[in-house]
């Protein structure tokens, strides 16, 4: 399990990143994180609405409603330009603490 | 203990709709949003081989309690929690301003015919201002029963409300035309009633503004002070954990 910071912090680049897979709506984004994560990123399903709805009002995501072939409506998010690049920022921001603590461990056998 | 043909998903997710449509930290769209992803859930658990109800009270609990959710939208439409409070409070101001002219013109009028008793000047002066403190104690809580006891709670008129933001403005227009028209009609009362002998309408007039302005100024904080006690009280008998944000 994630720490709660943690999951704070990841939610974002986490939606940007399933949304560059094509857009989507709640439900399914959770479920993807889930299948990832191997269930290990477990996100409080409605809380992860009113991030949706900050991230459409930053300009990072943009929202419809849609009939889904059940005939129900879903509202789907996608990804908008400037999503896009706050994405990009994000992704150095995780590949650079990633490579650095991968760099630290691959030295200190001991903790494999 | 299972009684599945007893459980209704449709009426189940009807009150838990309700249940969320207490605040107006969610709007109509934030909720029909999670009602569609409540049945997206269910459909989900329900595949996995539970039953309806099982599936509806697991994915009620994963989508979070509505305090919670509460909370979290609170964060973001903090704009229309607040325009929602300043909108209830310029229409309980203008309830009170209706209230207090219906009051003391119903006093006054109280005054007027008491005056054709041909009762000494002081002696009308202190039934007009006894009228009105009695019309006050009646009507107060009366109007607090009305709007808060039974099926018509102040959070059933507030869902209503939320779903037709135009019935509060049409409400507080009625109620501003109301004000108005009574003091309009018991100040045309107050002339008729000078007109047709009634005796000392100046020291009449003076005991009724005082004793209007004796219950504004006193009547009404007492009325508040008991109505935040009783609200304390009920607070404390059903706890729920500090909200808003």
């Amino acid at each position: 399990m994630l720490s709660k910071e943690l999951v704070a912090a990841s939610t974002v680049p986490l939606v940007l990143s399933i949304l560059t897979e094509g857009e989507n709506y709640g439900y399914a984004l959770i479920q993807r994180v889930q299948e990832l994560s191997e269930t290990r990123i477990q996100w409080s399903e409605g809380m992860l609405y009113p991030v949706l709805h900050w991230m459409e009002q930053e300009g990072l995501i943009k929202s419809d409603w849609r009939e889904a072939e059940s005939g129900r409506k879903r509202k789907y998010y996608r990804l908008c330009k400037e999503g896009k690049k706050v994405l990009q920022t994000e992704k150095e921001q995780w590949t650079t603490v990633h490579t650095a603590l991968t760099k630290l461990w691959k030295n200190q056998p001991s903790l494999n | 203990m299972e009684k599945p043909t007893q459980f209704e998903l449709n009426d189940a997710i009807q009150r838990w709709r309700e249940n969320v449509s207490k605040s107006p930290a969610l709007r109509a769209e934030d909720r029909a949003e999670l009602e569609s992803h409540l049945r997206d859930s269910i459909k989900q658990l329900e595949a996995k081989g539970l039953s309806t109800e099982e599936a509806f009270l697991i994915a009620r609990r994963r989508l979070g309690s509505s305090d919670a959710l509460e909370v979290e939208f609170g964060k973001l439409n903090w704009k229309t929690i607040w325009a929602e409070r300043a909108a209830w409070m310029i229409a309980g101001s203008l309830l009170i301003g209706c209230l207090s002219s219906l009051n003391s013109g119903l006093a006054s009028l109280a005054g007027l015919l008491a005056s054709g008793l041909a009762l000494p000047r002081h002696t009308v002066g202190l039934f007009t201002a006894g009228t009105n403190l009695a019309l006050f104690i009646i009507t107060v809580p009366l109007t607090w029963r009305f709007l808060i006891s039974g099926s018509r709670s102040l959070g059933t008129i507030a869902v209503r409300v939320r779903e037709h933001p135009f019935l509060i403005a049409a409400a507080v227009a009625a109620l501003t035309i109301l004000s108005i028209a009574l003091s309009m009609g018991f100040g045309f009362l107050r002339m008729y009633g000078a007109q047709y002998g009634a005796q000392d309408v100046g020291t009449l007039t003076l005991w009724q503004q005082a004793s209007a302005l004796f219950v504004q100024a006193m009547a009404w904080p007492v009325a508040l002070a008991w109505v935040l006690q009783r609200m304390a009280r009920k607070n404390k008998a059903a706890p729920s954990p500090t909200r808003r944000c």
